[in-house]
């Protein structure tokens, strides 16, 4: 379903190239939530936006059902989902009218949207609120409009960036129940987190990307066995602690440029 | 849970085609925009409060005037009681005399002044106003020291003094005492000259009096040589006293304030937001996103000049101003008028807010832009401003200025159509090229998130080699170069007290720097690789025969094309111009004016127009489209000479550089093009500097004759052999892009 095929950004800044993602590649198949991980600045984020064209990648490419997004990159947004937690709402809209505007903007008939914003409300709870201005409205309900937004044209992929980022428990709950809602439906989905006590819970497989660097990947089972360490957050500690050169060989890239 | 899939439908819900409705992206863009308290604000709420206060001021104003205006008093001054008592009984013997004249006349014209307006109303009040006069007595001691100094003071308005004469009087029996009255009024007070003036038309009135009696005695009153009468009539100079041309620039000034928040909200205000990310992650072509943006912009920005237009005139109305705003031609025609270019200024200054805005990343950002933007549009308004500024053909391609001036003619019934049309035009194209910019700037990836670039980014090195400059490279240093030209012209110009041999040279070395300099510290910023970024290849020798030959040809071409598109009376004026330069460079030696003329221009400017830009260009589009944009840039910096436009230039000149350009593209080199732009315009500086001996070969230059067909002809031939002979020399030496 998604396939990432040796993706690199280099971003100018400055004087200096930053490496931001170096040569990343892997798969995910429907039905499968795959975990992106990694430290601030490993990269994550910059992965996904090349992924759904934000971002031009410097080489590599990606592909989504058979659409590469060098080629195709609006085919490829009409199959993603995107929840951000940086993504913002229209403040002066009412919840119904920025679903039926996301509706109208992904070419979902107006039949249909409708009856969608109505399951979708229902779902996520939203039905009280669906004719507020959203500036009204608390974080978690403007989260819960956030991921139906997402769902609105019923992508076969999402992406998620940093989803429980500034959530508190019942926020990140519904971003659980969410996440298993997508693999039960067959979604082929991306999560990238630093939290991960989250991604344990969540994931199906890892990609632990460091200096923009993929390092490991596998389940929970295989990165146990590879690396004799019991859970992600030692697996992790113990990327950290390699010696730099063993990770990657290019120059600083101390933050992603975000 | 339920589950959101549970459609009977496909399960991929969305249409693969292009259906969604750009409707709803401009619906959602002016739902936001429009629903926000900001934007209710600047359109309905500023206008509500700001008319009526200006015109509640502006009424005020006239009233203080006219209560002013009835309070008039003139304090006159005299030396002594006696004299004081003399004065006084001339004076309302002569006031007596005036009003007795008036009286008949008034009873004319009461019937007349029925239908006045309020503002007519203050100008008749204003003549009528009877001033009251205070006659006061200065100090005994000094007494024309302290006239003077009560003068000089501002106590009093016109002081007097009395000069008795003692005459014989050869009728009169006894001495009879007469004397002369010197008035002195302040020469910096108006008030006071009129004082003044007051005095003495009281003063005559009694003295024809007493002549006219002495005559009427002696019998001889019919025998007044002339008398006078006065007549008004309405003049045009009272309407520049209007306050016409405040209006448009006011109603563009809250255009443009209309504008200025929406421009920033849905570019800079969304990304700051973090919804702009989700706009961009949809399958939407970017352009469209920008065009509901531009749409919504321009729709507040010609609401906002409709909610002023009508605050403004209901305003000036309910007051009785609007004679005193409008001038007399208001007519609803002239209104849509005003309407039409307040909706085309609109377009044209969203754009340009557009393009600033998206390359802003933050709200704050984005208002440090703005603020020197809007006082940098206020000069040309302003300017505008200026009385009796007629507008030209220059005025009209400067953008704001053009609409003020437009506007003002429009109220004035003084509108030219040929000047509408350029400013207009001129207008919607600068709105094109600011339109386009945003779009290349718009949605990036460097702006949606790269947060660290910065305009610095622009000065520093990149470290990469290029072969040719990025056109963004090139069309700043484009931008950097206009205006260092414009001002070098003028500086040039000023330089009358040099020779003018020193002038050309100074003006030579100001092109090197100019067209050589920047661009060469651009390519160095850029990390242009010179060779192949100036284009500086090493050419066939075909290709340089033939460039040699078209340069000793193409000139009968551009002469013609020159002429072509002057008027008559362009000539006449060029050749006078001519004429005054023929002497001045008749003392130039010749080797001076090959070099400032010919070698320099020649070399320069093929390096950057055919070099640097047209690499530039052709990097990023087809051959036929660089060669065109770069005529077309050619031929503008040629419209400008020293401190005056010559648009005839642009013909030809554009014709040299598309006959450049494409010697430069068959040639793949700049070379062949330097000899062709050095033999052309050192060919035309002999011909001129021996055009005596030519004039025998019908070739005037002064009189601006067209050239004998058969050298037309025999040019055509020459020409058409050059070229071929540059295809040619390619033909052979197909991979001629090397290194020399």
């Amino acid at each position: 379903m998604i396939l990432v095929k040796d993706l690199t950004r280099i971003f100018e800044a400055g004087n200096q190239d930053v490496l931001a993602v170096d040569h990343v590649s892997f798969e995910v198949d429907p039905g499968e939530v795959y975990g992106l991980l990694g430290p601030n600045g490993a990269g994550k984020t910059t992965t996904l936006r090349m992924i759904l064209g934000l971002l031009k990648p410097t080489s590599g490419d990606a592909e989504v059902e058979g659409y590469l997004v060098s080629s195709h990159p609006d085919e490829i947004k009409r199959r993603v989902g995107l929840v951000s937690t940086s993504a913002g709402l229209y403040q002066w809209l009412t919840p119904r009218e920025i679903l039926s505007f996301f509706a109208d903007v992904y070419g979902v008939h107006p039949l249909q949207a409708e009856d969608r914003i109505e399951m979708l409300s229902r779902l996520f709870n939203i039905t009280s609120f669906l004719d507020r201005r959203t500036a009204t409205l608390s974080t978690g309900q403007k989260q819960r409009v956030n991921l139906a937004r997402s769902l609105i044209h019923n992508p076969p992929v999402m992406l998620m960036d940093e989803p429980t980022r500034g959530l508190d428990v019942v926020g990140s709950k519904v971003i659980f129940d969410y996440i298993d809602l997508l693999r039960d439906e067959g979604k082929a989905v991306i999560v990238s987190t630093h939290r991960l006590d989250e991604a344990e819970q969540l994931c199906d497989r890892f990609g632990l990307l460091h200096f923009g660097k993929k390092s490991y990947e596998g389940t929970l089972a295989e990165l146990q066995q590879c690396t004799s360490c019991q859970t992600l957050t030692q697996i992790f500690l113990q990327l950290l602690d390699a010696p730099r050169e063993s990770v990657e060989t290019m120059p600083t890239a101390q933050e992603e440029l975000f | 849970m339920a589950s959101p899939f549970d459609q009977e439908s496909d399960h991929r819900i969305y249409t693969p085609t292009k259906s969604f409705r750009f409707s709803g992206l401009l619906r959602k863009e002016l739902r936001e925009i429009l629903r926000d308290r900001r934007t209710v604000i600047t359109l309905i709420l500023m206008p509500l409060l700001v008319y009526p206060l200006l015109g509640l001021m502006l009424q005020k104003f006239f009233l203080n005037q006219v209560t002013h205006l009835s309070e008039i008093e003139y304090r006159i001054v005299l030396a002594n009681d006696s004299e004081g008592q003399l004065f006084r009984a001339l004076f309302t013997q002569g006031e007596k005399l005036l009003s007795a004249q008036e009286k008949p006349e008034q009873k004319n014209s009461e019937t007349s002044t029925a239908e006045d307006t309020p503002a007519e109303d203050t100008l008749a009040a204003f003549k009528q106003i009877k001033p009251v006069v205070k006659i006061m007595i200065a100090d005994e001691t000094g007494e024309d020291q302290s006239i003077l100094t009560l003068l000089r003071e501002g106590v009093v308005d016109v002081g007097i003094r009395y000069m008795p004469i003692e005459i014989a009087q050869k009728h009169a029996q006894e001495k009879q005492p007469s004397g002369r009255f010197q008035l002195i009024y302040g020469s910096d007070s108006g008030h006071s000259r009129r004082a003044a003036e007051y005095v003495e038309k009281r003063l005559q009135a009694v003295r024809w009096n007493y002549r006219d009696r002495l005559l009427t005695e002696l019998g001889e009153s019919e025998t007044v040589p002339f008398q006078t009468s006065m007549y008004t009539v309405e003049s045009e100079m009272e309407q520049t006293t209007s306050l016409v041309t405040i209006v448009p620039l006011i109603l563009i000034l809250m255009t443009m304030t209309g504008a200025v928040y929406p421009a920033i909200d849905l570019t800079a205000g969304e990304r700051e937001r973090g919804t702009l990310e989700t706009l961009m992650a949809a399958p939407l072509p970017r352009m469209w996103i920008l065009s509901a943006k531009f749409i919504a912009v321009l729709v507040v920005a010609i609401m906002t000049a409709m909610v002023n237009m009508t605050a403004m005139l209901a305003t000036a109305y309910a007051n009785g101003l609007e004679t005193v705003l409008f001038g007399e031609g208001l007519t609803l025609f002239v209104l849509l008028e005003i309407l039409l270019l307040l909706v085309i200024f609109a377009a044209f200054f969203s754009a340009v807010l557009l393009c600033i805005t998206s390359f802003a990343r933050s709200f704050k950002e984005a208002q440090a832009y703005l603020i020197p933007l809007m006082l940098i549009s206020m000069a040309p308004g302003i300017l505008g401003m200026v009385p009796d500024l007629k507008m030209t053909p220059l005025w009209a391609v400067i953008p704001l200025a053009n609409i003020v001036l437009l506007s003002r003619d429009f109220l004035l019934h003084d509108a030219q159509p040929l000047l509408f049309f350029v400013s207009v035009f001129s207008t919607l194209f600068y709105g094109i090229v600011a339109l386009s910019l945003a779009a290349r700037i718009f949605g990036t990836d460097t702006i949606l998130y790269q947060t660290e670039t910065s305009w610095s980014d622009f000065f520093k090195r990149s470290r990469k080699t290029h072969l040719a400059p990025a056109l963004n490279n090139a069309m700043l240093c484009l931008a950097v170069m206009f205006p260092v030209f414009i001002l070098s012209a003028a500086f040039v110009s000023r330089l009358r007290e040099m020779s003018i041999s020193l002038r050309l040279l100074v003006s030579g070395s100001l092109t090197f720097c100019l067209f050589l300099l920047i661009p060469l510290l651009f390519a160095r910023l850029g990390g242009v690789k010179l060779k192949t970024g100036f284009r500086w290849f090493r050419p066939g020798i075909f290709s340089c025969l033939g460039a040699i030959l078209l340069g000793f040809t193409l000139w009968p071409f551009a002469y013609e094309i020159e002429i072509f598109a002057l008027s008559d009376a362009r000539i006449e004026s060029l050749s006078q111009l001519f004429e005054s330069l023929k002497l001045e460079l008749a003392a130039v030696p010749l080797w001076i004016k090959l070099v400032s003329l010919a070698v320099l221009p020649a070399v320069c400017e093929e390096l950057f127009f055919r070099g640097y830009l047209l690499s530039a260009l052709l990097n990023r589009y087809s051959s036929l489209w660089a060669i065109l944009a770069s005529s077309f840039l050619f031929a503008v910096f040629h419209v400008i000479v020293r401190d005056s436009l010559f648009i005839e230039r642009f013909f030809p000149s554009f014709f040299m550089g598309l006959c450049l350009g494409y010697v430069n593209v068959l040639a793949h080199s700049v070379i062949p093009g330097i000899l062709l732009h050095m033999i052309h315009n050192g060919l035309l500086i002999t011909i001129a500097s021996y055009q005596d001996s030519l004039s025998q070969w019908e070739i005037n230059l002064e009189n601006q004759k067209h050239l004998p067909l058969f050298w037309l002809g025999g040019s055509l031939l020459m020409v058409i052999g050059g070229f071929l002979l540059i295809r040619f020399s390619q033909r052979r030496k197909p991979v001629s892009a090397t290194d020399p």
